[in-house]
């Protein structure tokens, strides 16, 4: 079975029928490429001057928009050429002509086939590297692309490519499964966004009828080459704070060879099925005939269940009535599209119901397991016994804790998914005691139809004494159980049981930042305490104070806040607002510029003495309280429920000593909001005696 | 050799080709006849290789034709919409041939391409649909391979160029032992350059047979018998496939050994009588009514 043909005559052959999309992909990326970059390169220098302190802000503007993550004319260029190569290389499956002429030569249809898809990568990639070497030689030629600017230019370009194959990959395999160009682009959307959809949707059902559904924020991205693109360079915008930042995140490289294995696999796959394709298909809707109504049903299911999610998304309530309205639509339409896409003829929208029912089966299986919780997902809690260690993330408590140097690392992980990761109590029968009480009033709800989203509505407000936690039970099997829940506080064994994990070390540890012993994001970040130059308070108003300290003085703050937050007990904060908070602010030395950012260690409240004393001895001013000596007069502006505001000065020294001892600074007033309550309808804006403006805005303690 | 048993393709519900089973040899012009939809182009796509049969088997020279390259540099498919590149002209289309077929002959494409007038460097989109037959059938000629199929190749073609094509393979066939296989709905295209014919009716093989045998058995013959005779005897005794009265002149058409027949006639005191040759299109007519085709219905 030897033919005179060789492998690379028939890629030389085949891409010579490739003329136009590879003169396309030339011209595009001169365009998108070295010629931005010479526009940039002019905008550049025509700032130059002016900026010359900030040449390394310069370089990396120039490497991102050009050659970086940011290059967007470059990505579109290469999603183009993805879709079009795809096309254009897989059409003569779609044509009888084409396919009658490849199928009678004496080629391997494989051996064709793999001549086009290889084609189809080398005319998007070939040209998208040179000119993207191009325009990195002209940036460098003016001095704005060093050799990490450069790394960065090849990392985004790895990150492209391998972005590229895959979509590409996934396009071509849908040319595969169709006979038909129009066909071949619908497939194609339901390959590479069908599984993501179907995680979305089951998470959206979840959210609708599981009171207590715990939702990470990662998201789906994963199932998808295109949104995982996305994420992969959103990862970077989140990092793209500084010049330094001449790099990705690890696990998008990890992401890199996961994408290319899969698009390998999906490859050998495709050209199995090559050999399986019936030369016949060409000009049908699909080409494997047993296929239909298996992809018939994967695309009737999330239809109908977004139908079904829709009609009932619209109240409050979770109205069954439209739920199975919404079901029903979306079978029948989906039934009708998918039948007279598949024959091209409209009267076949009736044909094949079988595979119709077999949906609405799956369908109506799968609402009922939402609307009936066969598995106790809302319901049940394991056995207390069975729990090893347990985290306990509460928004209301410590609610604006996020360490920016964190998510500059590069990571995406909230606050809560680190909480819940990292948090290991042992006091199982206090997180048992919520856990259950949350379990309760998702009961109740659930007999109440409730949507998760109207109680969420309802109950997780600041004012509400209801209040929103996650639980992350560790179970002795290893399994992870966490959900949700929203516990009333005004519930004595549940105000107690957050107490007793509140004061405990474990807690605290996880839940404050600079508490934490993890070194990979520890507060300081790689660079060292030495790196610190200058430290900055914040005690409201926005009104900030730099002081530039040694490493020892730096390290003494820091310790001090460490064992004041440490000392902080839940009945405290019951009653007690932070006065304000302490960030640092450090540069680093690149050689050929500097870097500064900033790390948040953490708020500082009336009981810290220690630390308020030290601020004040380095120079920084802080007080722990306000002195009514000090005030001339407090304007209370009240709030009435149109939004008007009846505003009242209160001049009387004893009005003023009565009110100071219960306002708080109105900025850091919800930083504990569900378990210290202001109240809302007030403002009170405080005049000192040598000032006609307000220092702060107060609030009322509850 | 050429050989297809019980080769069946369908079409979802639509059976295209019902267990054909089918010989050709080497050395003939073999033709397959039928109407539009009878399944002659399912049949040469399938020994093309271009579809698989859903049963049976095709060998060509002894090797099965699907995905097996090294067969299928024995033979030239021309479809009955042939492809062409896109922009291509005559000559990049050779060239890709060339790379294809390990006989490519270059010098006898540059040869028929002179011959037949083609402009070697126009485009082929801007040729007319005779032009592009005739420049597959170069192509094909050129491929130098030991069988050609055609699939409605001789339509759209002139007689002169017709006339052409056919000496054509009368010379390849005399030199390398060249087999055309040529599918056509029209017998009169045929009648001339067939040595075999296959009937395909709805998917099924009606018959398979020599022209020489088919037209050697088949007679015929237009005779007046003298007015005192009674032809009714002889008439029985010849069983006439079909037969016609005008005056006193009778046409008939008769199976049997045309000396044989002659002796029987004489028995009727002729005062005249003729053999005159039939066409394809009568044999046809007349054979297959007897295997209860209304072969008219089928043909036209």
């Amino acid at each position: 079975m030897t033919s005179k043909r060789s492998f690379t005559n028939t890629v030389k052959e085949d891409l010579k029928r490739r003329i136009w999309p590879l003169a396309l992909s030339i011209v595009g990326f001169f365009f998108a490429l070295p010629v931005l970059a010479l526009i940039k390169v002019q905008d550049h220098i025509s700032s130059y001057e002016a900026l010359r302190d900030t040449l390394p802000q310069l370089q990396y503007s120039f490497v991102r928009f050009t050659i970086g993550s940011e290059s967007g004319f470059a990505l579109c260029g290469l999603m183009i050429m993805a879709v079009l190569n795809a096309m254009h290389g897989m059409k003569y499956l779609h044509s009888r002509q084409e396919a009658d002429f490849y199928g009678s030569i004496p080629v391997m249809r494989t051996s064709k086939f793999s001549a086009a898809y290889l084609n189809g990568i080398l005319i998007g990639v070939i040209p998208y590297i040179v000119m993207l070497l191009f325009a990195a030689a002209l940036g460098a030629s003016n001095g704005l692309v060093t050799a990490a600017g450069f790394l960065y230019g090849m990392q985004t370009m790895l990150i492209y490519i391998s972005s590229y194959i895959l979509i590409y990959t996934f396009i071509v395999l849908a040319a595969v499964l169709t006979g038909h160009g129009a066909v071949t682009v619908a497939a194609a959307g339901v390959l590479m966004f069908g599984l993501e959809i179907y995680a979305e949707l089951l998470d959206s059902y979840g959210g609708m009828f599981f009171i207590s559904k715990y939702s990470s924020f990662d998201g789906y991205t994963y199932l998808s080459p295109v949104t995982l693109l996305l994420r992969m360079i959103d990862t970077n915008d989140s990092i793209n704070i500084n010049p330094s930042q001449y790099r990705y995140p690890a696990q998008s490289f990890v992401i890199v060879v996961i994408s290319l294995i899969v698009a390998a696999a999906l490859f050998m796959l495709t050209r199995l099925l090559i050999k399986l394709r019936p030369a016949e298909a060409a000009g049908r809707a699909m080409a494997f005939e047993a296929s239909k109504p298996f992809i018939k049903v994967f695309i009737m299911i999330p239809t109908a269940l977004a139908f079904g999610l829709f009609f009932p998304s619209i109240s409050d309530s979770v109205t069954y009535g439209w739920m199975i309205f919404g079901l029903i639509v979306g079978i029948i339409l989906s039934q009708a599209v998918i039948e007279i896409i598949y024959e091209f003829d409209f009267k076949a929208c009736v044909k094949h119901l079988p595979s119709t029912a077999v949906a609405a089966v799956i369908v109506a299986l799968t609402a009922c397991f939402f609307v009936l919780d066969p598995t106790g997902y809302d319901t049940k809690l394991p056995a207390e016994g069975s729990i090893e260690s347990s985290a306990l993330y509460v928004p209301g408590i410590n609610s604006d804790g996020y360490d920016y140097r964190y998510s500059y690392d590069g990571n995406t992980e909230s606050e809560e998914e680190r909480i819940m990761r990292d948090m290991r109590l042992t006091d199982t029968e206090s997180v048992y005691t919520l856990a259950k009480s949350g379990t309760e009033f998702a009961k109740a709800n659930r007999m109440r139809r409730k949507s998760h989203d109207a109680v969420y509505d309802a109950f997780d407000t600041v004012s509400s004494s209801y209040t929103e936690i996650s639980v992350n039970l560790r179970l002795r099997s290893g399994r992870q159980f966490k959900r949700t829940y929203y516990v009333d506080l005004n519930d004595s064994a549940n105000l107690d049981a957050l107490r007793r994990i509140y004061d405990t070390d474990a807690y605290k540890n996880a839940e404050y930042y600079i508490l934490s012993d993890a070194s990979a994001y520890g507060p300081y970040g790689t660079d060292g305490i030495d790196s610190i130059q200058k430290i900055s308070y914040e005690s409201g108003n926005y009104e900030t104070r730099d002081h530039e300290l040694s490493s020892s003085e730096v390290q003494s703050l820091i310790d001090t806040v460490r064992n004041e937050t440490r000392a902080l007990s839940f009945d405290y904060l019951r009653n007690e607002a932070p006065i304000g908070y302490i960030y640092t602010e450090t540069e680093v030395d690149h050689g050929s510029y500097r870097e500064s950012y900033s790390v948040n260690i953490g708020y500082v409240y009336p009981s810290f003495e220690k630390t308020i004393a030290l601020l004040n001895e380095y120079g920084i001013e802080a007080k722990a309280e306000l002195y009514p000596d000090d005030i001339d007069h407090i304007i209370k502006v009240k709030f009435d429920d149109e939004g008007e505001h009846i505003s009242e000065q209160i001049e009387s020294g004893d009005e003023i000593k009565k009110l100071v001892p219960n306002l708080v600074k109105s900025n850091f007033s919800s930083q504990n909001y569900a378990i210290f309550k202001v109240a809302e309808d007030s403002n009170y804006e405080v005049y000192y005696r040598d000032s006609h403006m307000p220092s702060e805005i107060y609030v009322l303690k509850e | 050799m050429i050989e297809a048993v019980n080769v069946t393709k369908h079409f979802g519900d639509i059976v295209a080709v019902d267990r054909v089973t089918l010989h050709i040899e080497e050395g003939k012009v073999f033709g397959l006849i039928g109407t539009n939809g009878a399944g002659k182009s399912t049949f040469l796509r399938m020994l093309s290789g271009i579809l698989r049969p859903d049963s049976g088997l095709i060998e060509i020279d002894g090797q099965s034709v699907f995905e097996n390259p090294a067969c299928k540099e024995n033979f030239f498919h021309i479809s009955d919409e042939a492809f062409f590149f896109l922009n291509a002209t005559p000559d990049e289309m050779a060239r890709f041939y060339e790379t294809c077929y390990p006989s490519y002959d270059r010098s006898r494409y540059e040869d028929l391409m002179q011959r037949f007038e083609l402009d070697r460097k126009r485009k082929v989109s801007t040729f007319s649909k005779g032009m592009k037959k005739q420049l597959s059938i170069i192509l094909g000629l050129a491929a130098n391979t030991k069988y050609m199929f055609c699939d409605e190749t001789f339509d759209g073609l002139d007689p002169v160029m017709r006339q052409g094509v056919k000496s054509l393979f009368a010379q390849d066939m005399t030199d390398r032992g060249f087999t055309p296989i040529i599918a056509s709905h029209n017998l009169r295209e045929l009648e001339d350059i067939c040595d075999t014919v296959g009937l395909l009716y709805k998917g099924g093989m009606l018959l398979s047979e020599d022209l020489d045998d088919i037209k050697g058995d088949i007679h015929k013959i237009q005779i007046v018998f003298s007015s005192n005779y009674d032809p009714s005897g002889l008439l029985e005794r010849l069983k006439p496939l079909e037969q016609e009265k005008r005056g006193s002149l009778y046409t008939l058409i008769v199976k049997g050994d045309q000396d044989e027949l002659k002796k029987l006639m004489l028995e009727g005191d002729p005062v005249f009588m003729e053999t005159l040759p039939l066409s394809l299109e009568e044999i046809f007519i007349t054979s297959t009514g007897v295997e209860g085709y209304d072969i008219k219905k089928i043909i036209y």
